[in-house]
C-alpha cells in the first residue's frame, strides 16, 4: 500500500482539480425549493431511542443530566396499587429488564447455531432424479406456473380489507385492563428440550409497558412516576411512541448463519404452511402498535402468499428460481417452491373443539371470534361427521361439554353460542379433556380424520405454560392415524403466540390467526374447510444438498425453529409438518455462488419426505435444484421478487430482536420498499400486496435510520 | 442563522429553516445525485427525495453534529435504492459543452480531451467506487465524513477510494493509448 502512496496523491490531485473544473457538466442546479415546499408532510415523532440519545445534551433549553438515561432505562412504577414494569431498550442489543427481576418475563439461553456436519458427497449420480414410491421427472425445475397470484393458499379470506383497524384492534386498545397473568415457570425439561425459551416482553429493541399500561399510548401512564424529569416521553411536549401491548409471549429464535458449502452442504428443514406470524404483524400495525421482531418467523411471512405454484396429481411440484439478491451485490436467491396436491379426502372426520373461557378472551372480541370460527367449522361438518365441544377456564366447564355427537345436534349449537369469559386459564384441564374425548372418538370410528382444536389466546396461568409439558401430560397416543392439534389464536395484548405455536407444531397440526369474526367465518367456511381437513403429506420435510461446484455459501432465509439436523431427515417425526389439500411451502436462500455456476447442471439436489396420511406409509421425492434463468426484471415474474422482498423483510426486521443493528435494518427495509414500490403496477391491485405495503411502511417507520455514531466522541 | 439553529427549528417544524438548509445543500445533493446517476431529471427526483426524507426524519438528528453527511447519507442510500429500481446508474453522462473553450483551440481540445477521459474513466466505476471518488472530490467530504454518508467504515472508504485510483490510472492509460494511436 505504501508503494501506492505518490500515485494515490497523484490522482487525488488530478480528480479536486476535475471536479472544481466543472468538468463533469453538473447541470444548473434547479430551484428544489419551489417544488418541496409544496410536498412537505408531517414530521415523524421523535422516536424512543433519540429522545434517550439526547438526555445529556440541550433538548429545548433544558439539559438533563446522564445519570437520567439510567434511570429512564428502568423505570418501576407503581399504579392503582399494582406494579407495571417499563424497560427500556438501552442499544446495543443490551437493556432490558433482566428476567430475574421482572415477574411476567421469561427468559432463556439462545438457540445454538445447529450443528455443522461433514459436507455430504455429491456425485453426478444424485444429480439425477432418484427413484421413490412418487417421482417428480417431469416437474424438476419447472417455472411457477401462471395460476391465480395473490390468492394465499385455501383460506384467502384472510386478505378481503384495506389496511384500517380492526374492530378487535380498536376494542383491545380501549379495553379495560385486566391483572397480569402469573408469570409463566417452564419445567426443568422443557427448558432442556428447547435449547431457547420464549422471550415474554419486555425486549431490548422496544419500550415495553406492563399490562396495567394496555391501551395508554407512550412510555408512561397518565400522571407518570413522580421523580420522572420534566419533558420526559409521557409529557406534554414530546410526541407519543409507538407502544407495545403487554403480556405477550414470543419465542426469540437465533437466525441461520451464512455457511461455507465446503464445510456444510446439506439444509434440512420441516416444511411450513402457517403464516400466522404475518398475520399477528399484520392485525399489531393495524392496531398501531410497533410489530415486535421476535414475534416475526420469515417464513410465515413468505407463506403467507400464494405465488401461483403449479400443481401435481400425486406428489409435491417443485419450482426453483433463482434473482440477484436485492440487498447485497454479488449474491443470489433461490427459491424453492413446494406445492401439494389438491385432493380432498371425502371420510368422515371427527372434530372436538377446546374453547378458552377464561378471563382474558374478555377483551377486544375474542369471545366473539372464537365463537364465529367454532360456529363456521361446526356448519362445515357434514352428518357422517361427529363434533364434541369443551369449555374451559380454571378448569372445564361441563355443563357446557357436549361429546360425540350430530353436527346439527342443538346441544351443540347452544354449546358454541354459550361460549363467555370467565375466570382464569388452564389449557391444560382443556387440552387434557378434549384429547379424551377425541381418543374415544377415533376408537369408535377409527376410519375417521382427527382433529383437536384448540381456540384461545393461549395465557395459559393455571397449570403448565410450557407447551411441551402441556404435550406430554397430553396423553396423544400416535399411529397410523393421529391426533392432528390445530391451534386458533385470537387477541393481541396478552397473548402467549409460542403456546399456540408450538402446540401446533409437535401436536401433527397447524396454526392460524384470527382477527375477526369476518375472517373467522371465512378461514373455516366450507370449501376451505374440507381442504384444511384433508392431509395430504403428514410429517413432511425437505433436504437441499447443495452442489459444492457451484455454491460457495448458502443461507436459510427463516425457518428457524424448523431446519434440524441432517440425520433427523430420515425419521418421521411428528414435529414435523402436516400439510393438507393444495397446501404450498416456500423457502428462499441467499447463496454465493462460484463465477462458473451456470456451467453446472444445476445448484443441488432437493429430497422431500413425508408420511402418506391414508396408508401410514414413508414417501420420499426427489428433484434437482436448477435455475430456468437469471431472472432480471421484476416485471418478468413480480411474484417472485415480491415474495424475496418478503422473505428479506421479515429476517432483517426479525434479527432487531437479537444482534442486528437498527442502523443496517433501516437501510435494508428502505432498500426494500423501493423494491416493493416498483412492483405497484402488477401487484398493486391484489389486497394481500397492499397489506404487505402497509406492513413494511410501519416497519419503516419504526425502525431508526442514522448512521451510527463512529466519531470517536464519547456520548 | 446557523446551521445548528436551522437544525433546531427544523425539529420544531419550522419550514423556514428547512428552505435555509436546502438552499445551503441543493448544489451538493444535486450534483452528487448527477455524478452518481448521469441522469439530470433522476438526479432531481432524488435530491428531492432526500430533502423530503429529511425533513421527515430530521428529529432523529442530533444536534450538534455535522448536518452535511447525514443529508448526504440519506442521499446515498436514494441512490442505491433508486439502482436497484431502475438500474440507471450505467446511464452516461449527458453531453453538452465542456467548460474552457475560450482557449487555445489546440490546447483547448487536449485539456478537453484530457477532462473527457477522465471523466469517461470516472463513469466507468462501480457504483461502489463511483460513489466513494464522488463524496470525496466533488462533494469534498473527509474520509470520515464520507464513511458516515456511505454507511462504511473509514478503512473500507480508504481501500475502495484507493482500488478507484488503480482502475482511474489504468482506464487513463488505456485511454492514452488509444488516443495515441489515433494521432
Amino acid at each position: 500500500m505504501s508503494t501506492n502512496e505518490p500515485n494515490d496523491r497523484e490522482m487525488e490531485r488530478l480528480l479536486e482539480e476535475h471536479f472544481a473544473s466543472g468538468a463533469t457538466n453538473v447541470p444548473p442546479t434547479p430551484d428544489l425549493w419551489g417544488t418541496l415546499e409544496s410536498r412537505l408532510g408531517a414530521q415523524d415523532p421523535k422516536p424512543l431511542w433519540a429522545v434517550l440519545r439526547d438526555i445529556g445534551t440541550p433538548v429545548d433549553g433544558f439539559r438533563f443530566a446522564p445519570a437520567l438515561a439510567a434511570t429512564a432505562a428502568v423505570a418501576v412504577v407503581a399504579v392503582a396499587g399494582g406494579s407495571v414494569w417499563f424497560a427500556v431498550g438501552s442499544g446495543g442489543g443490551g437493556g432490558g429488564v433482566p428476567a430475574s427481576q421482572n415477574p411476567d418475563t421469561l427468559f432463556l439461553p439462545a438457540s445454538p447455531a445447529p450443528t455443522i456436519g461433514e459436507p455430504t458427497p455429491m456425485p453426478e449420480a444424485m444429480m439425477e432424479d432418484s427413484a421413490g414410491p412418487i417421482e417428480n421427472q417431469g416437474a424438476a425445475g419447472a417455472p411457477g406456473a401462471p395460476g391465480i397470484p395473490g390468492v394465499a393458499g385455501v383460506d384467502d379470506g384472510q386478505y378481503f380489507a384495506e389496511p384500517t383497524p380492526t374492530p378487535e384492534a380498536m376494542m383491545e386498545r380501549a379495553a379495560p385492563t385486566p391483572a397480569p397473568p402469573a408469570p409463566p415457570t417452564p419445567t426443568p425439561a422443557a427448558a432442556q428440550s428447547r435449547a431457547a425459551g420464549p422471550t415474554a416482553t419486555p425486549a431490548p429493541w422496544a419500550l415495553v409497558p406492563g399490562p396495567a399500561a394496555e391501551g395508554s399510548p407512550g412510555l408512561f401512564v397518565p400522571g407518570g412516576p413522580a421523580d420522572a424529569p420534566p419533558g420526559f416521553p409521557g409529557f406534554p411536549g414530546l410526541p407519543e411512541l409507538p407502544p407495545e401491548p403487554g403480556a405477550t409471549t414470543f419465542q426469540e429464535y437465533e437466525r441461520q448463519p451464512l455457511t461455507e458449502a465446503s464445510e456444510d452442504n446439506v439444509s434440512t428443514f420441516s416444511l411450513d404452511t402457517d403464516r400466522t406470524s404475518f398475520q399477528l404483524a399484520l392485525n399489531w400495525a393495524r392496531a398501531g402498535y410497533q410489530v415486535n421482531p421476535a414475534s416475526v418467523r420469515a417464513e410465515e411471512w413468505v407463506n403467507a402468499f400464494d405465488y401461483g405454484y403449479a400443481s401435481r396429481d400425486s406428489g409435491f411440484g417443485v419450482t426453483s428460481d433463482l434473482i440477484a439478491h436485492p440487498l447485497e451485490s454479488g449474491r443470489y436467491m433461490l427459491r424453492v417452491g413446494l406445492k401439494a396436491p389438491e385432493t380432498v379426502i371425502d371420510g368422515p372426520l371427527n372434530v372436538t373443539l377446546v374453547l378458552d373461557a377464561s378471563g382474558s378472551m374478555r377483551e377486544g372480541n375474542r369471545v366473539a371470534i372464537a365463537r364465529a370460527a367454532a360456529e363456521a367449522i361446526r356448519r362445515s361438518l357434514d352428518e357422517d361427521d361427529r363434533i364434541s365441544v369443551v369449555h374451559f377456564t380454571t378448569d372445564v366447564l361441563e355443563r357446557l361439554t357436549v361429546t360425540n355427537a350430530s353436527p346439527d345436534d342443538r346441544a351443540v349449537v347452544d354449546s358454541i353460542a354459550s361460549l363467555a369469559p370467565h375466570d382464569s386459564t388452564n389449557v391444560q384441564a382443556g387440552l387434557d379433556l378434549g384429547v379424551q374425548l377425541a381418543d374415544a372418538m377415533r376408537r369408535q370410528r377409527p376410519e375417521a380424520l382427527n382433529y383437536v382444536i384448540l381456540m384461545s389466546d393461549g395465557v395459559a396461568n393455571v397449570d403448565s405454560t410450557d407447551p411441551f409439558a402441556i404435550l406430554e401430560a397430553t396423553s396423544a397416543p400416535d399411529g397410523a392415524n393421529p391426533l392432528r392439534l390445530v391451534t386458533v389464536g385470537v387477541g393481541i395484548a396478552n397473548y402467549n403466540d409460542y403456546l399456540l405455536e408450538q402446540l401446533a407444531q409437535n401436536g401433527n397440526g397447524w396454526y392460524r390467526y384470527l382477527f375477526d369474526e369476518e375472517q373467522a367465518r371465512a378461514t373455516f367456511q366450507r370449501d376451505n374447510w374440507l381442504a384444511l381437513s384433508s392431509p395430504v403429506a403428514d410429517q413432511a420435510r425437505a433436504q437441499v444438498t447443495w452442489n459444492t461446484d457451484a455454491v460457495k455459501a448458502w443461507r436459510i432465509v427463516g425457518y428457524e425453529n424448523r431446519v434440524t439436523s441432517a440425520e433427523s431427515f430420515t425419521q418421521d417425526r411428528k414435529e414435523f409438518a402436516e400439510i393438507y389439500s393444495g397446501a404450498a411451502t416456500t423457502v428462499f436462500y441467499e447463496l454465493e455462488l462460484h463465477d462458473d455456476f451456470r456451467e453446472h447442471r444445476g445448484l443441488g439436489r432437493l429430497e422431500v419426505r413425508w408420511v402418506d396420511p391414508k396408508r401410514g406409509q414413508p414417501v420420499r421425492q426427489t428433484s434437482s435444484v436448477w435455475f430456468g434463468s437469471e431472472v432480471g426484471p421484476q416485471q418478468e415474474d413480480p411474484l417472485l421478487w415480491f415474495g424475496a422482498a418478503v422473505a428479506l423483510t421479515a429476517d432483517r426486521y426479525s434479527a432487531l430482536g437479537g444482534s442486528g443493528e437498527s442502523y443496517n435494518t433501516g437501510r435494508d427495509l428502505r432498500t426494500l420498499q423501493g423494491l416493493v414500490d416498483n412492483l405497484q403496477n402488477e401487484l398493486g391491485h391484489l389486497a394481500a400486496f397492499r397489506d404487505f405495503v402497509y406492513v413494511l411502511e410501519t416497519l419503516v417507520r419504526d425502525v431508526p435510520f442514522v448512521p451510527p455514531d463512529d466519531s470517536g466522541y464519547s456520548r | 442563522m446557523t446551521e445548528n439553529e436551522a437544525v433546531q427549528r427544523c425539529q420544531s417544524g419550522d419550514r423556514e429553516a428547512f428552505r435555509y438548509l436546502v438552499e445551503r445543500y441543493q448544489g451538493v445533493v444535486f450534483g452528487t445525485a448527477y455524478n452518481m446517476t448521469g441522469n439530470r431529471a433522476i438526479a432531481e427526483e432524488l435530491a428531492q427525495e432526500a430533502f423530503l426524507s429529511a425533513w421527515k426524519g430530521i428529529r432523529t438528528f442530533r444536534r450538534g453534529r455535522p448536518f452535511k453527511p447525514w443529508l448526504m447519507r440519506i442521499l446515498v442510500n436514494a441512490v442505491m435504492s433508486q439502482r436497484r429500481r431502475r438500474s440507471v446508474v450505467t446511464t452516461p453522462i449527458e453531453g453538452g459543452d465542456w467548460p474552457g473553450d475560450a482557449e487555445d483551440p489546440a490546447d483547448a481540445l487536449e485539456s478537453r480531451l484530457e477532462r473527457q477521459t477522465l471523466q469517461q474513466a470516472i463513469e466507468g466505476l462501480s457504483l461502489e467506487h463511483r460513489q466513494v471518488v464522488v463524496l470525496r472530490y466533488f462533494a469534498e467530504m473527509s474520509v470520515q465524513e464520507v464513511a458516515r454518508a456511505a454507511g462504511l467504515n473509514e478503512g473500507t472508504v480508504k481501500s475502495r477510494l484507493h482500488r478507484a485510483h488503480q482502475a482511474l490510472r489504468q482506464r487513463l492509460s488505456d485511454g492514452q493509448e488509444v488516443a495515441g494511436g489515433q494521432r
